[in-house]
């Protein structure tokens, strides 16, 4: 096993840094120990948040120490080759392509000299890997974009682009979570929500978790949105 | 049975509802939030005999006006604005009982940026996520997910007027010692990294020996600074995305550091140069626009020392 960093963020917060890459490898012993942690319930650790290749462990120096975290690292650390990989967890979702959904897909299958439909194609083919969870309530950082999509982004930025837009961005695709401004192109668009905290599970997607589009028809959208604000009014 | 608390006749600039912040949930990227001055907040309630993680009212600025629609105990903490009941100046540190169909205003700037009122029995909202604080940008939590409006009433569980707890002061020494109001510039102590590898000996030469301003664009979110430019060694200013700590310095490819407050983005992709330590962010709470300030490093070994004294002041008041 490569060797773990331990490097402290703050007065309060130790990083648990696994190497140098994002790839699966190293996302999944960041997740592993994660797990491994909670399963301890270590005293006086107040908030775990793991990313791409760190993980960061929050804590209260009144009860806790970040030497003492060190030491409860360690032999988790060595056994987790042996913990069985959780389950993997694929969840689906809904887009509509191109049109007025996705403004940007003819240009993005011209650049790249593909038809749209064949974009929407190799596009939904795959299984995304969902490596963390940050910057804003369920908003996913995937990785896997196959190679024939990969775009540089928009040297000016987009302004406004609504909140359930699917882009690519560089090696990366992605799905709006919050209206703003995005340097991505935008191929299509989803009606699911992705943060509810009214739910049990507050986000739809999880670290660790795979997202697979779904390619729907804008008629399946409107019927998929109704159904979203009809739930929205009952609450 | 919940009771009517006080309504909002004039709500300032930003007026929320923030107990000590929501936990367990920044994986899913729900922000912290919370008081920003959590010092303030944890001895407010400790004065009226509240867990000292209870919500209570965040005031920016001045200028806010609220009736009392019951008796209470309430503290008023943090900042000073010379707080008045019914017109006449009142003290702050202090559990005060207050009568039904009085009035508070905060008419006057004497020093800080946020000011606290807590109440016995706290303030009656639903906690989203095991927390009363607002989430001001994702728009829960707290009073309706939103700042306060006049016409807004916020409500108690319910009335308790137990005299133990009318009259209690916090020591004015302590609370100089905490905020070091008079200091120009301040000192902000912090612990260095954690990607030092993103920054260069003249980085820090820079970051610790030149004073910096808080430029105008600050809020619950960060501080920008404005100073002398702080270089990035080879590597660059950005990384792989990664956790953003309370307090972290972070240094984007222009050059001006900024400050992450209780409102951050739970991750972020800018080299952290810094952190400030956890009892020097009351401090900077309390400071804004134009206010000075110098960057003093400590050693990683003695911050717990600084932590654990913080906490002692903080557990005086029972």
């Amino acid at each position: 096993m490569e060797k773990v960093q331990y490097i402290h963020a703050s007065d309060c917060a130790l990083i648990v840094s696994f190497g140098v890459d994002i790839c699966e490898t190293i996302n999944k012993k960041v997740l592993a120990l994660l797990k491994a942690l909670e399963k301890e319930q270590v005293a006086g650790v107040v908030e775990i948040v793991p990313t791409y290749r760190d993980l960061c462990i929050s804590y209260n120096p009144l009860v806790q120490t970040a030497e003492n975290l060190i030491e409860v690292c360690k032999p988790l650390l060595n056994n987790l080759n042996h913990e069985e990989a959780s389950e993997k967890k694929v969840v689906e979702v809904p887009v509509v392509y191109g049109g007025e959904y996705g403004l940007d897909l003819d240009y993005l299958a011209a650049l790249h000299k593909l038809s749209p439909e064949e974009v929407i194609e190799i596009h939904s083919a795959l299984e995304y890997r969902i490596y963390m969870v940050g910057f804003a309530p369920g908003f996913p950082y995937m990785g896997g974009l196959d190679e024939r999509l990969h775009t540089p982004r928009r040297e000016v930025p987009n302004p406004k682009v609504p909140s359930g837009s699917v882009g690519i961005g560089g090696k990366q695709t992605n799905v709006l979570t919050i209206t703003g401004p995005s340097g991505w192109w935008y191929i299509g668009m989803t009606p699911l929500v992705f943060a509810d905290v009214e739910k049990e599970d507050p986000t739809l997607f999880k670290p660790g978790d795979y997202i697979k589009f779904k390619p729907i028809t804008p008629e399946e959208y409107e019927l998929h949105k109704e159904k979203v604000s009809e739930q929205g009014e009952k609450q | 049975m919940s009771v009517q608390f006080l309504k909002v006749l004039r709500p300032g600039i930003l007026s929320t509802v923030q107990d000590t912040g929501r936990f367990g949930y920044q994986r899913l990227g729900y922000t912290q939030s919370g008081a920003m001055d959590d010092f303030a907040l944890r001895i407010g309630n400790r004065l009226v005999g509240n867990p000292e993680n209870e919500a209570g009212l965040e005031l920016t600025y001045i200028d806010e006006k609220f009736l009392f629609a019951c008796d209470a105990i309430i503290a008023i903490t943090g900042a000073d604005y010379y707080p008045e009941i019914n017109g006449k100046v009142v003290p702050m540190w202090q559990s005060l009982l207050v009568k039904k169909d009085s009035i508070i205003s905060f008419p006057d700037w004497k020093y800080g940026a946020r000011a606290y009122i807590c109440v016995r029995g706290g303030l009656d909202v639903k906690p989203v996520l095991n927390s009363k604080s607002t989430d001001l940008k994702s728009t829960f939590g707290g009073y309706m997910g939103r700042k306060l409006r006049a016409g807004d009433v916020l409500s108690i569980p319910g009335v308790d007027l137990t005299s133990d707890y009318i009259g209690r002061c916090f020591p004015e020494e302590l609370i100089y010692n905490n905020y070091r109001w008079h200091d120009c510039p301040l000192s902000i102590r912090v612990t260095l990294g954690p990607e030092r590898d993103n920054y260069t000996e003249k980085s820090y030469k820079t970051l610790l020996e030149s004073e910096y301003e808080i430029s105008e664009k600050l809020d619950r979110q960060g501080y920008q600074l404005k100073g002398l430019r702080i270089e990035h060694s080879s590597k660059g200013p950005n990384i792989i995305t990664n956790f953003t700590s309370l307090g972290a310095v972070q240094v984007p490819g222009a050059g001006n550091p900024i400050i992450l407050m209780k409102d951050r983005q739970t991750t972020g992709g800018y080299a952290k140069i810094a952190n400030v330590i956890s009892p020097d962010i009351s401090k900077l709470a309390q400071r804004g626009m134009g206010d000075k300030i110098l960057f003093e490093s400590v050693d990683i070994s003695q911050t717990r020392e600084l932590f654990i004294e913080q906490e002692k002041i903080i557990a005086r008041q029972n």
